[in-house]
């Protein structure tokens, strides 16, 4: 499989006045795309977290219903972020988006796969301390903090694709 | 012509939905919405899932090509089934005993969306066309009552009103596996509400009472014998003067008050509230609780710190049901 232009594509690139429709298309499904792993990261993080309750369900630990409530919190960002806006405005729109902003949408994308990395690790160290009270509470606050970074990046991405 | 296959107003509850025409042009349209996907079928065989887009499709029929190998009837059959992806709730409910075999109702909802459509369509759907809800929690119900029958008798019945939560919350992890093996995610479960009979409400209000359960039986059992010798008017007298003193003896030793559970997983059976080290031992008789939440309130009190409920009492201090004109306790009448 490849990310290669087909051959009308290409034709859409060299026509004037179409092309640069043509390639804030393309970025716009690159930003996509890369949305679509930021999800597919938190959505592997939610399992971990799912396994982590199973496991929490088996030695009766206090800690169930907020772990429970923190993969709410994922689920929720999850989907946020797989359907967030994509930066389109119509010709008459007051606000206009051009190829600059697109570009900035994609930055965002970058910092936003950074931060579901290190929740996914959160999540893992959290897995790894179910046996132990008080170092799955911290775990537990350390992950809170963790999503509640994440949702502010993606607050900053909505507003800035909202045209604020 | 092109052909253009759409999934127009799905049902609030349809989880399913098969396009109905099984000879797809060459080429055909095929639209899918942001909160669906559609499993692509040719020859029998799923051959892709298509996410939110528009998408042509590259069956095999041609026209000039069908009629050369089918005549009018295509062999090249391709199907599209369309999935929605969005939240769907299903309902429970079911009937149960607690720890101190009180019998209790329980109902409530659930939110479940699909995880794997492929897994789903071959495990559960098969080659129904349509499938919605209703027909999930069929297919789910006998998880959840086993689920929930597990959990709710490992509490007391009181203990049960103040842990739903935690209940709700062990019944989801142990049901996530369930519906993940089916291609569902279960995303929520919430129990609406428990209940239980008038007579088994009353006698945990006198267990809590007089925090002894053996009498309290001791007591339904002589108000049933009681019950059956005003029945007989000839042997009524007699045999009540032998049988009723027996049966309102108090027992040598009295159990245990009851103690809700307090800690936050699931109780063991048979849990014993430990006593605390170093806390002074209550005096006997002292020791008071309240009938609505169940928590211990300080003696005489008049509303309970805890749930703010007004406690009601005879003059005596014995605490009575609201309403009540007599004392169970000791027989006065209350003004």
């Amino acid at each position: 499989m490849g990310k290669e232009t087909s051959l009308v594509e290409k034709l859409e690139l060299v026509i004037p006045g179409f092309h640069g429709y043509k390639k804030k298309e393309l970025i716009r499904e690159d930003d996509r795309l890369v949305r679509g792993k930021v999800a597919d990261t938190l959505a592997l993080a939610r399992r971990e977290m799912e396994r982590a309750m199973q496991r929490c369900a088996m030695v009766s630990c206090a800690q169930l219903v907020a772990i429970d409530n923190l993969r709410k919190k994922l689920m929720a960002l999850e989907s946020r972020v797989r359907h967030a806006e994509a930066g389109y405005r119509g010709y008459f729109d007051r606000v206009k988006f051009k190829e600059d902003e697109l570009n900035r949408l994609l930055e965002y994308d970058a910092r936003m796969i950074e931060l579901a990395e290190e929740i996914l690790n959160e999540v893992k160290a959290l897995n790894g301390q179910i046996a132990n009270p008080q170092a799955l509470g911290m775990a537990v606050l350390n992950l809170d903090e963790e999503l509640v970074n994440f949702e502010e990046v993606l607050g900053k991405r909505m507003s800035f694709a909202a045209g604020e | 012509m092109v052909q253009v296959i759409e999934w127009v107003n799905p049902g609030e509850d349809e989880i399913i939905w098969r396009y109905p025409n099984e000879v797809i042009k060459w080429g055909a349209q095929l639209i899918v919405h942001e909160y669906e996907v559609a499993v692509f079928m040719r020859d029998g065989k799923i051959y892709d899932v298509l996410g939110p887009g528009r998408h042509t499709l590259t069956t095999q029929n041609l026209p000039l090509l069908y009629r050369l190998v089918g005549g009018s009837n295509s062999p090249f059959k391709a199907t599209v089934i369309f999935v929605s992806m969005k939240q769907f709730q299903g309902r429970y409910g079911g009937e149960t005993q607690t720890r101190e075999l009180a019998p209790v109702k329980y109902y409530g909802v659930y939110w479940f969306k699909v995880a794997d459509p492929v897994l789903f369509i071959t495990e559960v759907v098969g080659g129904q066309s349509l499938y919605d809800t209703a027909d999930v929690t069929k297919f789910i119900r006998a998880y959840f009552n086993e689920g929930m029958m597990k959990h709710l008798s490992a509490y007391s019945i009181v203990d049960l009103f103040q842990n739903l939560d935690m209940v709700s919350t062990q019944v989801k992890v142990k049901l996530m596996e369930d519906f993940r093996r089916l291609g569902l995610e279960l995303v929520d479960v919430k129990i609406e509400g428990v209940n239980t009979t008038d007579e088994w409400r009353q006698r945990l209000f006198w267990i809590m009472q007089t925090g002894n359960a053996q009498y309290v039986m001791q007591m339904d059992t002589a108000k049933q014998v009681a019950a059956e010798l005003g029945k007989s008017e000839g042997a009524a007298i007699g045999t009540g003067m032998v049988v009723m003193p027996q049966l309102l003896q108090q027992p040598a030793q009295p159990a245990q008050p009851a103690q809700p559970y307090a800690g936050g997983g699931v109780p063991p059976a048979g849990y014993q509230q430990p006593a605390q080290p170093g806390a002074p031992a209550q005096p006997a008789g002292r020791q008071e609780i309240c009938p609505y939440c169940g928590k211990q309130i300080p003696p005489g009190a008049r509303f309970c710190p805890y749930c703010g409920h007004q406690i009601h009492r005879c003059p005596n201090g014995h605490i009575v049901p609201e309403g009540a004109k007599f004392c169970p306790v000791c027989g006065v009448k209350i003004e």
